[in-house]
């Protein structure tokens, strides 16, 4: 098993992590630059006299960009974790339904899939069993 | 970023009125500048007394510099800092004048604030174009030169796009601010200067 087939079970598991960064991601870094500058702006507009703004806004304002470019990286960190615990939590039932699925199509396990109840795909599973119920009865 | 409405144009401030400064606002750095409206009879006028102090007014006014490119005043100076020592230390120590007029360009990001000081200098030639020693954004124009009678007005007229190119190059989107300053906080002396007649925003009919 190579690393990329570590992290990613396979390539909708790649899909829905990035879907998921970016959905997190780009929000925040538009926010967060738009906050930025909002905050600093709207100051900036208020003092007004330009060796104000280099004397007190400015310093204020590169300060700011260090804390952010020191938080960013373990914000990103965050959001990339639950980014893939997330899709991991989508993958990891959806993909053993497929294996369910291909065993009793193969005819190796015959009968109903298990599956949690706290499952996100128990709706689906409970079709599913429904259906295999009527196939069998045939 | 600078949203402000359009003013009516040309912006006359002859200091006429009690509550001439009711409008402008105040940004002190260090110490407090006694800015104080005399009205006279014909002719009012802002004084302007500085003890080891630096703070200036501001009036903001929004209007584009392509259209209305023209400033004007009248200045007359009481008393210079005394730079002495401080005219032999660096930049900074020099940056005291007893007289100065803004005219400040917002930006919609704010550290591209640019703004152009008149100052008035006792040594420097007039026209002498200088980098302010707080920001790179910030030029000073010597609009007038040396010590005078401090009994007559002087009158300054001042092109901004003109002094906008030679100082900065290029040409300013448009004027958000003027502003006024009388400081001799570095040289720990004291100023005092007049101020009437600032006209803002007109051309040259």
């Amino acid at each position: 098993m190579n690393k990329r087939k570590l992290v990613f079970a396979n390539k909708l598991h790649r899909q829905i992590f990035i879907l998921v960064s970016v959905a997190a991601l780009l929000p925040a870094v538009i926010a967060s630059i738009g906050l930025y500058y909002l905050i600093f702006g709207i100051t900036a507009n208020e003092v007004a006299i330009p060796e104000s703004i280099a004397y007190n806004i400015i310093p204020a304002a590169k300060k700011a960009a260090v804390v952010i470019l020191l938080v960013t990286p373990l914000a990103i960190g965050v959001i990339l974790f639950f980014a893939w615990k997330i899709s991991h939590a989508i993958i990891g039932p959806f993909d053993r339904i497929v294996r369910e699925l291909d065993e009793r199509i193969e005819g190796k396990i015959i009968g109903h899939i298990l599956i949690r109840k706290s499952d996100k795909f128990w709706p689906l599973v409970e079709k599913i069993n429904k259906l295999i119920d009527k196939i069998e009865r045939f | 970023m600078f949203i402000l409405p359009i003013g009516i144009l040309p912006k006359i401030f002859d200091f006429k009125q009690k509550d001439a400064l009711s409008e402008w606002e105040e940004k002190i750095f260090k110490g407090r500048v006694l800015y104080e409206v005399r009205p006279e009879k014909t002719k009012g006028y802002l004084f302007a007394q500085s003890k080891e102090a630096c703070s200036g007014i501001f009036y903001k006014i929004k209007f584009d510099p392509k259209k209305y490119p023209l400033i004007s005043w009248k200045w007359r100076i009481k008393e210079f800092p005394k730079k002495g020592k401080a005219a032999e230390g660096g930049w900074l120590e020099k940056d005291d004048y007893p007289a100065r007029v803004y005219v400040i360009f917002p930006a919609l990001i704010f550290t591209n604030i640019r703004s152009i000081e008149y100052v008035w200098d006792e040594t420097l030639p007039k026209d002498t174009i200088m980098t302010s020693p707080y920001y790179s954004n910030i030029k000073l124009i010597v609009a007038e030169s040396g010590r005078k009678n401090s009994q007559d007005w002087f009158f300054v007229e001042r092109n901004i796009l003109d002094d906008y190119a030679k100082a900065f190059g290029g040409v300013p989107a448009w004027v958000g601010a003027v502003a006024i300053m009388t400081d001799a906080d570095n040289s720990l002396s004291s100023a005092e200067a007049e101020y009437t007649d600032l006209k803002v925003g007109y051309k040259n009919e």
